[in-house]
């Protein structure tokens, strides 16, 4: 999946942990199969709550364009 | 899955629906005036970053320093530059007199608000008319809402997260519990209280945002009139829903002007054809007439000397919105000291911090109800900033402790909640059904086409026909999980506030609030005839809404001085 979405996880600090999960203002992320956080709900109001509380600093927040037709990602 | 939900009751004292700022200070304040009661506040995200102010606010919009200005310049200032006449001067009165006691609340629990080198507090201008009294003092306030949860949690607060209410428990004008699920377990809970204070925001999902995307809207997406809802539904009254809060927002981005950040910088407003237009009082001319026009306006810095510059840079870039600026700004490329930035109408919602919908509320943070009281961008305390959810969180939290004290825990009736819950869950075992988005976006969209001033009777009673068939259709909401089924509940709490709005607009037969409320069947201000509140309510018989007005109130033995 390649599509350029608000909350960009770096798959290779992501440790896990849940935090974003658990903070998330509107509850836009899950943890996967292998244990990475994901944006699974295109409904980022880009406050960016999750770039400040990561503790591996994997986050990064982009503007959410394109935008996607779909709220469930996957 | 299996959906049969499992219900989970809750007893508790004072039940706080909505840990954002007002609900945290309100939790807070009832536990100051009740060391021994119960309190639970219920939040449908974490505390620790919920609520409009999830990763801080710049400013309190609204402090009347002793020795500089005053309640009563406060009073007149919101009077004139906000709300036109149309005021219960009361509220705005106690706001303004209990303002500075809150700010050095929030300095004892290390907030650090701006001073000069005397040490005295800067106060900026908050209105754009020219009246006295500068209010807006400006804060290091990121980390706000750690501060607020916090102190929440050193205080024996219960909180229960990622909780969404459904609806207020209550009979015979009297409410005594709330219902609602977790978004994460399924859990359904029903909780008896003695006392219930409302906190949850406004409805910043209202309009479409003419980006398509949405969640890029000027308010709080979270916030989805839950309470407006909830409480009309109990029998409340509520207040100026014809109001609806439309500002000129940097285009596609939904963040306010650089100049309602810093009314002092000096930047330029200018047309399409680069010339400079007058842009001074932003509640008026200027702006009805971008609003009746389609063209776009920019702000230009590039004449600002760079002192000025990173000034507004540094508001802007620490504001609640930092985080939208920030990419907007790397992302576009975009330098303010050569681009001027494109600004238009994006989208409208329903709020009493920059607005003035609400629940109606007296000086006690009490709504028509008994034992329901409300604050923060919920209640109608119209224009109230940050400022009015703190004052009014504090003394709603002392107002339901008092009313606590002498009151009885109410018996649950546990089968009429298992039928709540079943039903609401039943919409996760449809096998066909509209996707709760769906029906959003085509409600709002419906919003942003009819109920988005200039509206007309017929734009209006459009509008009623087609939330008619919303009402049919938001029967056969079919969703996926947990997440979804909370969008379903929100979608009906946006249904009805649309239905407030729409009746309430057609109801006003004036314009009085320009880019809010403008008629353009009825275009000049009639103070004549419509000097007063539009309020509304549910009829507890019928189910239908009932609208009516109400006097204006002005403050009793102002003007002796």
């Amino acid at each position: 999946m390649n599509e350029r979405l608000s909350v960009e996880i770096n798959r290779d600090s992501c440790n896990g942990c849940g935090i974003c999960v658990d903070i998330c203002p509107l509850d836009c992320l899950r943890i996967d199969e292998n244990e990475k956080a994901f944006m699974k709900y295109d409904e980022c109001w880009y406050c960016g709550s999750c770039t400040i509380e990561c503790p591996e600093k994997a986050i990064t927040l982009r503007l959410p364009y394109p935008i996607r037709s779909q709220n469930s990602l996957r | 899955m299996s959906k049969k939900p499992g219900l989970e009751m809750i007893n508790t004292d004072i039940l706080v629906i909505g840990g954002g700022s007002a609900g945290c200070m309100a939790a807070i304040a009832a536990r100051e005036a009740g060391p021994d009661l119960d309190i639970t506040i219920l939040e449908k995200a974490n505390i620790r970053r919920s609520g409009t102010l999830a990763t801080g606010m710049d400013a309190l919009n609204i402090v009347a320093v002793p020795g500089g200005s005053t309640p009563e310049e406060y009073v007149k200032g919101v009077d004139l530059d906000h709300l036109r006449g149309v005021i219960d001067e009361d509220l705005h009165y106690v706001l303004a007199e209990k303002s500075f006691a809150m700010l050095k609340r929030l300095e004892g629990w290390g907030i650090e608000f701006e001073k000069d080198a005397t040490g005295q507090y800067v106060a900026s201008p908050t209105f754009y008319g020219p009246y006295p009294g500068n209010f807006t003092i400006h804060m290091d306030g990121l980390d706000l809402k750690l501060i607020l949860s916090r102190e929440v949690a050193k205080r024996k607060i219960t909180v229960i997260n990622h909780t969404i209410t459904t609806s207020l428990l209550s009979d015979n004008n009297s409410v005594y519990g709330c219902s609602g699920f977790n978004i994460r377990t399924g859990k359904f809970i029903f909780c008896s209280a003695k006392a219930v204070i409302l906190a949850t925001g406004g409805c910043g999902r209202f309009g479409m945002p003419s980006s398509g995307y949405m969640y890029g809207t000027f308010d709080f997406p979270g916030n989805t009139g839950d309470g407006y809802s909830m409480a009309y539904r109990a029998g409340a009254e509520l207040r100026n829903f014809e109001y609806v809060q439309n500002f000129v927002e940097i285009k596609k981005l939904n963040v306010p002007l650089g100049k309602e950040y810093d009314p002092e910088s000096e930047a330029k407003m200018i047309d399409e054809r680069g010339e400079e237009i007058e842009w001074r009082d932003g509640w008026d001319a200027d702006e009805v007439k971008l609003l009746l026009s389609d063209e776009s306006v920019y702000e230009r810095f590039s004449h600002l000397p760079e002192e000025k510059i990173q000034r507004i840079e540094h508001i802007w870039f620490n504001s609640e919105r930092k985080h939208p600026i920030i990419s907007f700004f790397r992302e576009r490329k975009i330098d303010i000291r050569k681009d001027d930035i494109e600004y238009g109408f994006e989208d409208i919602s329903l709020c009493s911090g920059h607005g003035s919908s609400g629940i109606k509320v007296d000086t006690e943070a009490a709504t028509t109800l008994k034992g329901l009281y409300a604050a923060g961008d919920v209640a109608c305390v119209p224009v109230q900033y940050l400022t009015g959810a703190f004052v009014y969180g504090e003394i709603a939290g002392q107002s339901a402790a008092k009313y606590a004290e002498h009151t009885a825990a109410r018996e649950i009736d546990q089968d009429s909640i298992q039928k709540q819950a079943d039903k609401i869950f039943a919409q996760l075992d449809r096998s066909e059904g509209i996707k709760p988005n769906q029906f959003e976006l085509r409600l709002r969209n419906m919003i942003t086409e009819f109920l988005t001033p200039p509206r007309n009777a017929e734009k209006l009673e459009n509008a009623l026909n087609l939330i008619v068939e919303f009402r049919k259709d938001v029967e056969k909401l079919k969703v996926e999980d947990l997440h979804e089924l909370g969008k379903a509940v929100e979608a009906r709490f946006i249904l009805d506030c649309a239905e407030m709005t729409a009746r309430s607009a057609l109801k006003r037969e004036e314009t009085r609030w320009g880019k809010s409320d403008f008629r353009s069947d009825f275009r000049e201000r009639d103070d004549k005839n419509w000097l007063k509140f539009v309020d509304l309510k549910m009829d507890q018989e019928t189910g239908e809404m009932r609208i009516f007005t109400s006097p204006v109130k002005r403050r009793q033995g102002k003007g002796k001085k």
